[in-house]
């Protein structure tokens, strides 16, 4: 950015400022909220920076609502989906960007596996349930995983055929030809080679499943995740607004944790994949 | 070297094989890459495959590398048929235009990573990646990335992970056109001598036909995925059997000049608007024979002498340009229109515009069917005592 002048400077960090507060403004009141007792809460007009900060919010959520439960529920939810949904959507993937499959078939399965996410989930939910309550996943976290794994896949595959076709088949064929099997090439040249994409898909899937609402409301009642105990704040006869606000604090801090440990691979893994995919 | 030799699991030991191709043919679609492909490498033979992008020399390694799948034919290696192995199997080394390295492994990965696949022993591993390191001089690179090491260090390190386990053939596509001009005359040499050292069956694919001469004991030329000749360097460069090999081989390539046959006074005339050339006796009896009214004449450029003075035996051209490279002069002249290139030792150069006349030896002409493209039966110079 040689030769631009400051003023052209100033204005540009004063664009990104006003952008990052409007961004950022209602997770500031969501924290700003979250450690007003009830007084505060309903002062009119409501005060900026809260004035008698109370850790109440967060201790009746977490000791008398057991949030704690709440979030190991959501971890293992979305670990299952995370997990499941990177291992299969990418090996998918890989075989769709090596392989050439007769007839144009890669386009077709490519555009067939979409319309997964075409139509509105409400509409799978009924049949689901029935299938579940048949095979015994449900109420079960894993079975949870598995339908979060399922509306993510292709997500998965389309992000991740782009890394796998980044890597140069070059690199692939000369450990085909040093010796190794598909599969070798696959765990110690491509993974490898792939894995900002694989953290990139990885993470947004996690967030995705942590996220969700309404499979994880109807098919896991039992053992619900934090959205579901998130929005139970508002229940039939009042708004717990305190804790509603320390809720979505606690829901929010582990995913952003988890972004921040990962950041360098996921901006990355997001700017490369992009420019091929 | 084959006091190394090892036992490779899966595999047979790194003993150097013969390589066949049987009609092989390749069809993309409707797309014919290579067709009908015969030809025989012989144990510890470098073979070089010639031609042009796009002719299914490369096409060709590939299948033998198992990386292709073959629509017809055999392909051989030693006595085992390997259309149907997978590339693991097939017990062969390559070295790739990119190097293709594995840019997440240090060069010591990189060098072991043909050995670990083979389950070799830890120590084992080290000693002989040790070994070739020092052998292709990159002993003191092993810690590094691919992309901390410059081309030619890299173009070692994929040797080196070539010849690290032995192979029965190794199989080299274009793998200096990635260096820079300099570098790439001194690793062709390198590559010979280790070639030679080695005593391992080589292909080597290129359409670079300076490094095809220098590094072949045969090669075979292609163009649009037929084989035209196959032979030494020398034989073929000395007898292109047609218009294509003729023109591929040499720099400047060979000139040729498509003129009309006229029988007149028992005798055989090229002629042209302003060309009238005796056809030498030798030649005319295959030019009779196959009947031409038109025929094709090549020469090469350094068989061309240059006179200033009228000869009835030489071809009338008028000079177009000159190019002084130093040590020689390449005159590029026009008869009747058709180019004609002529390479002379540095010296007093003609102006451009001159006319001058090109005459050569009989035994320096080549003679072809301008429609089929083929060279005339037995129109072969006769070999020259002195370059035999």
């Amino acid at each position: 950015m040689a030769g631009e002048s400051r003023i052209g400077t100033l204005l540009r960090y004063a664009g990104i400022a006003l952008v990052l507060a409007i961004v950022l403004f209602p997770v500031y009141w969501m924290i700003n909220m979250s450690f007003k007792d009830t007084a505060e809460f309903t002062a009119r007009p409501p005060t900026m920076i809260v004035k008698r900060p109370t850790w109440e919010n967060y201790r009746d959520i977490l000791i008398s609502q057991g949030f704690d439960r709440y979030a190991w529920n959501s971890l293992l939810t979305a670990l299952t989906a995370a997990v499941v949904a990177v291992t299969v959507g990418s090996l998918m993937a890989y075989a769709l960007s090596r392989f050439r499959l007769p007839k144009n078939f890669n386009y077709h399965l490519l555009f067939t596996i979409l319309t997964v996410r075409m139509f509105p989930p409400i509409l799978s939910l009924i049949p689901l349930y029935y299938i579940y309550k048949q095979i015994g996943l449900l109420d079960t976290r894993f079975g949870l995983g598995l339908i979060h794994a399922w509306v993510e896949v292709p997500l998965v595959v389309w992000m991740m055929i782009g890394f796998f076709r980044d890597i140069p088949r070059d690199m692939e064929e000369a450990a085909l030809v040093d010796g190794d099997t598909r599969l070798g090439v696959l765990r110690k040249i491509a993974v490898p080679l792939a894995r900002p994409g694989l953290a990139a898909t990885f993470i947004l899937v996690f967030i995705s499943s942590w996220n969700e609402f309404l499979f994880a409301l109807i098919l896991n009642s039992r053992n619900q995740t934090l959205p579901i105990a998130v929005a139970g704040q508002i229940t039939q006869f009042e708004i717990r607004y305190g804790n509603l606000m320390a809720a979505g604090v606690f829901a929010t801090v582990p995913v952003l944790i988890l972004a921040f440990l990962t950041q360098r691979h996921l901006t990355r893994g997001l700017t490369v994949g992009g420019v091929t995919g | 070297m084959t006091a190394t030799a090892l036992t490779l699991t899966g595999a047979r030991t790194g003993q150097s094989a013969p390589v066949s191709f049987e009609q092989v043919t390749k069809k993309y679609g409707n797309v014919l890459a290579v067709d009908n492909l015969t030809l025989s490498v012989e144990n510890g033979e470098l073979m070089v495959l010639l031609g042009p992008s796009g002719c299914g020399k490369t096409t060709s390694l590939r299948m033998l590398a198992g990386l292709e799948k073959i629509t017809s034919g055999v392909i051989r290696i030693g006595d085992v048929v390997v259309n149907d192995l997978p590339p693991r199997s097939r017990n062969i080394a390559m070295v790739f235009q990119s190097y293709a390295l594995y840019s997440h492994l240090t060069v010591f990965e990189n060098l072991a990573y043909p050995l670990r696949v083979r389950k070799l022993k830890k120590d084992e591993i080290k000693r002989r990646v040790q070994e070739v390191a020092e052998r292709v001089q990159i002993a003191d690179l092993l810690d590094r990335k691919p992309r901390e090491i410059s081309g030619g260090q890299r173009q070692r390190v994929a040797l080196g992970r070539a010849i690290i386990r032995e192979p029965s053939v190794f199989l080299m596509d274009e793998p200096l056109s990635n260096l820079d001009a300099k570098l790439r005359l001194h690793m062709r040499g390198e590559l010979k001598r280790f070639q030679r050292d080695l005593a391992t069956t080589t292909i080597y694919v290129t359409h670079d036909q300076a490094e095809a001469m220098t590094l072949a004991d045969r090669v075979a030329i292609m163009n649009k995925g037929v084989l035209q000749q196959v032979g030494p360097p020398r034989e073929v460069y000395r007898q292109p059997v047609n218009m294509f090999v003729a023109g591929f081989l040499g720099s400047p390539p060979m000139n040729f000049l498509t003129l009309d046959v006229q029988a007149e006074e028992g005798q055989l005339w090229l002629t042209g608007p302003n060309v009238r050339y005796p056809l030498p006796p030798e030649q005319a009896a295959a030019v009779r024979q196959a009947s031409l009214a038109r025929l094709a004449l090549g020469v090469r450029p350094e068989h061309i002498t240059l006179s200033h003075h009228p000869d009835e035996r030489a071809i009338p051209a008028e000079v177009y340009l000159v190019e002084d490279l130093g040590n020689e002069l390449l005159v590029d002249t026009r008869v009747d229109g058709q180019q004609a290139v002529i390479r002379i030792p540095a010296g007093p150069a003609p102006s451009i515009g001159d006319r001058i006349w090109l005459s050569f030896s009989p035994a320096d002409l080549h003679l072809f069917d301008p429609t089929t493209e083929a060279r005339l039966p037995s129109t072969s110079p006769a070999p020259r005592a002195t370059l035999s």
